[in-house]
């Protein structure tokens, strides 16, 4: 593991002379407006670098009398994707664990993947909305593979296990024992913090078991079905695939939303999640309760609190999650 | 201070069984956030609110009482008390179950203005009086606060209600501000337009927040969702992101009552209720039509007149 | 693609009373005009939805005509008075949001006047043929980031 400290000046010019292949989130731009360069490219999303918003599977054509089907390769340039750690931990701990378990499944997120050179920016300013310690994150949160940048002093500490992939590294100054020792007492403080905040081991099970609760209705009224929060939040993955063309055209794969009223709507006519309520119930159990208890006890949400932000009705999955957590403890108590 | 009065009035309804069920705006744990609420029990009046955050249309809520029994008593400021006219004469619910509660709006605040152009403040710091917005004590002009919609709102006082709460408003509170709104689109040549038209859909992510946060809007299969046949594809392509704006606002034409309610749900920051407030626009001058103001005059597609204009027509 | 090898292709709508049989008389007297008309047939001018003609745009006609009845003579009585307010707002909105106005264009044509459909179809051709192909409302799903 290398690490070591960098002037503003130097990090700036890194991301300058790189900045055509540099991908940047919309929450880095607001917390460092300076890193965005004219020709980077800003996204909302972090899964727009690996699980497209639409994307071509394969061409097929009806010709002589059979299907020609044509495998299509995505284009893979080499980039840089710099996000926060709540939306970096969405890659790793939740899309990497869908896309990538079955290789043959998703060859077009693994190609993307391995091609993807990721930049965390520890975050030194959480919003009113964030709550990533809730669900095993933290602000520093890091990963030995990517580049971990975080403001320090009047420069930035960098770190990072592959050193051939960031070479900016190489400018690094090494770091005294003094600032050694802070940033190890950083992590420390926010890793403990995580430990004491992080939803109870029993949540997933106990959220399950209140499926029939009757105060999903009450939770679920207000929110309009719209698909803004799956669509902005980094770890939502479901998609739809439609054929695009009759005789000739492609598979079209795009973004689809639990939210919207025919996302399970079967060839019969029945829809067994007819009302908001049985689609709100839904979001919050897939995140909270079938993901942990399928993938041993991560959660499918990273507390980035994006779709709090943008609901327009002000639908707050972690007002509801403490909601019916409380239920949980109360029922415990009995 | 209406809070109070609002409070009141919500658990005397219940009380008395006048109504069965409440629907106005709660206070959030954000400062400059509400949210639509519920109330079918005296305590749950708690949070309720009135203030210029008070973004969300609540007229979207009747489409799901349209078959019910329920008797609804629904917070309304002008536009959404116009948006309710519309779906009486549209025949989606019955005025008998209605209780209107009338809120007179001054106008709402855009949350983005108000950070960038007054940061570390709060909503005390701000004052209406003498038909003019004051902060700190000193007129300011409203452009620098309110939502573009707003700016352009021409009925704010409710034209249909139960109930007042509040001092009505003097008609158009922002008069001067009206042909503006739509005169940067207007003034620029074809080519312009589209380019900014253009890179404004290319941010559209097909999430239809625009559509479900519209009263209007109550489709049980909306076109965009279908696929026999498919008009426009669920991929965010721009032409396809552009038809599908383009055809819903060809279906609210004549009944867009320009809430501004789709512009707050966009997380994207598009600046949609242009395109349904152009048409409204179009339709005021040329068939001196507005949606929502009264139940008696016919809806401007509904009807024609001899000399309709025709010029473009060969 | 060079532009001299290109040549539009126009949809057209006609309701059946009026403008079809003003095209099909326009056959029968032989009268020339551009060939570049797809024509589809309408029971009226008022049934056309503007969906029909942006998906027309969309799947890659370079115009569309929308014919009927003159205003008095609709065989349903008021259908192409309700279609001239429709047409009016789409054309409008069309204008405002900058795409070609030319692309779109309407046209009152009686069953007797094959004359004139051939002399609206010439203009038309010649007017969408001045635009280029047409790109802006066409699908493509060309490359994503």
């Amino acid at each position: 593991m290398k690490s070591g400290k960098i002037t503003e000046t130097n990090l700036l010019q890194w991301i300058k002379t790189q900045q055509k292949n540099f991908l940047i989130t919309e929450k880095v731009v607001h917390h460092q407006p300076d890193f965005f360069f004219d020709e980077s490219h800003e996204i909302k999303n972090v899964k727009e670098a690996l699980f497209l918003s639409w994307d071509k599977l394969f061409n097929y054509q009806w010709e002589n009398q059979q299907w020609q089907v044509e495998d299509i390769q995505p284009s893979v340039p080499s980039r840089f994707l710099m996000a926060l750690p709540c939306e970096i931990r969405a890659i790793y701990e939740v899309l990497d664990r869908v896309f990538l378990q079955l290789p043959e499944i998703e060859s077009a997120y693994s190609l993307r993947r391995q091609s993807l050179k990721i930049v965390i920016l520890g975050c030194i300013n959480p919003e009113p909305t964030c709550f990533c310690s809730r669900v095993g994150g933290n602000p520093l949160w890091s990963h030995p593979e990517a580049l971990f940048i975080l403001p320090f002093h009047d420069g930035y500490f960098l770190e990072t296990n592959k050193p051939e992939q960031f070479d900016i590294i190489e400018k690094a100054a090494s770091l005294n024992t003094t600032e050694r020792e802070e940033i190890d007492n950083l992590r420390k403080q926010l890793e403990e913090k995580t430990i004491q905040e992080k939803l109870s081991a029993d949540v997933p099970q106990g959220l399950y078991d209140l499926f029939e609760d009757e105060e999903w209705e009450n939770l679920s009224w207000k929110c309009l079905n719209c698909g803004a929060c799956t669509y902005l939040c980094p770890t939502c993955q479901c998609f739809d695939i439609n054929a695009e063309g009759r005789l000739k055209g492609f598979q079209l794969k795009t973004w689809d939303s639990c939210m919207f009223p025919k996302f399970t709507l079967h060839a019969s006519g029945h829809n067994p999640r007819p009302t908001f309520k049985e689609r709100v119930r839904q979001r919050v159990l897939h995140k909270f309760s079938y993901f942990p208890l399928r993938e041993e006890g991560h959660y499918g949400c990273v507390g980035c609190g994006k779709c709090i932000e943008i609901c327009p009705v002000n639908w707050n999955i972690r007002e509801v999650v403490e909601r019916m957590v409380k239920k949980i403890d109360n029922q415990h108590k009995k | 201070m209406f809070e109070s009065i609002l409070k009141e009035l919500a658990k005397k309804l219940l009380r008395e069984k006048t109504v069965d069920l409440v629907i106005g705006y709660g206070s959030s744990q954000y400062p400059f956030r509400t949210e639509p609420l519920l109330i079918n029990k005296e305590e749950q009046v708690a949070t309720l609110t009135w203030n210029p955050f008070c973004g969300n249309n609540l007229a979207r809520y009747l489409k799901y009482y349209k078959n019910t029994q329920h008797k609804i008593a629904l917070m309304v400021k002008g536009c959404d008390s116009r948006a309710v006219q519309v779906l009486l004469k549209e025949d989606q619910i019955k005025r008998e179950r209605l209780y209107l509660i009338g809120l007179p709006c001054s106008g709402l605040v855009n949350q983005e203005k108000l950070l960038k152009q007054f940061p570390q403040t709060s909503l005390e710091d701000f004052e209406w009086k003498e038909s003019g917005w004051f902060y700190q004590g000193k007129k300011i002009n409203p452009s620098l606060l309110l939502e573009e919609t707003c700016l352009r709102c021409r009925h704010p006082n409710p034209t249909e209600y139960d109930e007042l709460v509040g001092e009505p408003m003097t008609d158009s509170p922002y008069q001067v501000y009206q042909q503006d709104y739509l005169e940067p689109v207007d003034s620029l040549s074809a080519e312009e337009r589209w380019n900014r038209w253009s890179k404004e859909m290319s941010k559209c992510i097909r999430c239809y927040a625009c559509r479900n946060s519209c009263p209007l809007c109550y489709c049980q299969e909306c076109f965009a969702e279908s696929t026999q046949p498919q008009w426009v594809s669920p991929a965010p392509i721009p032409s396809d992101n552009f038809l599908f704006h383009l055809v819903r606002t060809m279906h609210m034409a004549g009944r867009c009552v320009e809430c501004g309610a789709c512009e707050r749900a966009c997380p994207v920051s598009i600046p949609i209720a242009q395109l349904p407030l152009k048409v409204e626009a179009i339709i005021r001058e040329q068939f001196q039509f507005e949606a929502g103001t009264d139940q008696e005059s016919t809806a401007p597609l509904l009807t024609y007149q001899e000399n309709d204009p025709g010029d473009f027509i060969k | 693609m060079s532009k001299s090898s290109w040549d539009p292709k126009i949809v057209a709508f006609l309701c059946h009373w009026c403008s079809y049989a003003g095209a099909d008389l326009a056959g029968v007297s032989r009268l020339q005009y551009p060939p570049n008309i797809r024509v589809i047939r309408v029971p009226c001018s008022g049934a056309i939805n503007p969906l029909y003609i942006f998906k027309a745009l969309r799947e890659g006609a370079d115009g569309v005509l929308v014919s009927g009845c003159h205003p008095g003579d609709c065989h349903y009585i008021s259908g192409n008075y309700y279609a001239r307010r429709k047409f009016y707002i789409l054309k409008e909105l069309l204008i405002w949001t900058g795409i070609e106005a030319d692309r779109i264009q309407f046209s009152w044509v009686s069953a007797s006047e094959g004359q004139k459909f051939s002399e609206v179809v010439t203009e038309v051709v010649n007017a969408v043929k001045l635009l280029g192909p047409s790109r802006k409302l066409v699908k493509e799903f060309s490359i994503n980031v």
